[in-house]
């Protein structure tokens, strides 16, 4: 008999997200992926979300019950209009996967492609 | 300036020295430098009783690690320039490497990467400039001394 463990995946579009303040994708990401769920960002975070999402990660790390999280996203690349630019918007986010430290595992990773490798619990 | 250990996070708080002057080829430059504890994504108590601390050691030293990224954190700004130290024998595409990059990249902030461990055979600098090819990089040994000088002459050159 083979058993069948399910993942819970969430892949978020861009549309989604732009409409969020940074503290409410921080929000969305960290509640899902204390339950268990991977997060697929089309757009992935700001740099400065980045660190905000580690850092509000580190407040809520529990002995046996969140032990924090794998995040993987690409270098940033310019991007955006020139004005976007000359406003300091030109670093677009680019996909990225999130989810539960103890269970996705990065394998490889380069500027084309994230290898992840995910354990499904007993 | 923080002492070296295999267990990780052996930098837990950050360590500050001020008014340290560099000289180099008759540049001069002086820095207050933060050695900042190591970034991380997770902390499990659990990794340090691998490496023979007690539950209780590991447990205290998980938490005050979660502490040290945050601090690391907050220090991020408040920083003018980032020399960011990076293991040339392992691979450079770390979450933490893009994510402190990509912050100094958005400050538009100095960066400098040190290509550390030079003096080990599978040591793979070019791969560094592979991955982040906008930035300068600097092949040193640490544990030889070597290449130093064009480190500190870099330093004065982005720093300064």
């Amino acid at each position: 008999m083979i058993l069948m463990r399910e993942v819970h995946m969430d892949l978020i579009s861009e549309e989604k997200l732009e409409n969020m303040t940074s503290m409410e994708k921080i929000r969305l990401i960290l509640d899902k992926v204390k339950t268990g769920k991977i997060v697929v960002l089309e757009s992935g975070l700001t740099p400065d979300e980045e660190v905000r999402l580690i850092e509000m990660t580190m407040t809520e790390i529990r002995v046996d019950e969140f032990s924090g999280i794998e995040i993987e996203s690409y270098p940033s690349k310019k991007g955006g209009s020139f004005l976007d630019r000359i406003f300091g918007k030109g670093l677009k986010g680019r996909m990225t996967v999130i989810g539960p430290a103890n269970q996705i595992h990065t394998i490889e990773k380069d500027e084309f492609q994230i290898r992840t490798k995910v354990s499904v619990g007993d | 300036m923080g002492t070296v250990s295999p267990i990780p996070h052996e930098t837990r708080r950050a360590m500050r020295r001020e008014g340290l002057v560099i000289n180099a080829n008759g540049s001069s430059i002086e820095l207050d430098i933060v050695d900042t504890p190591g970034m991380a994504t997770k902390i499990d108590f659990k990794e340090f009783m691998a490496f023979g601390l007690s539950e209780a050691e590991s447990k205290k030293r998980a938490k005050e690690a979660t502490e040290g990224v945050i601090e690391a954190i907050k220090w991020l700004d408040d920083l003018d320039g980032v020399l960011l130290v990076m293991d040339s024998t392992e691979d450079p595409y770390t979450q933490v490497n893009v994510t402190v990059i990509g912050n100094m990249e958005a400050r538009k902030l100095p960066l400098l990467i040190v290509a550390n461990k030079m003096d080990l055979p599978n040591a793979s600098p070019s791969r560094i400039s592979a991955a982040f090819p906008q930035h300068s990089i600097v092949p040193i040994s640490a544990l030889e001394g070597s290449n130093l000088d064009d480190l500190y002459q870099a330093i004065a050159t982005h720093f300064g």
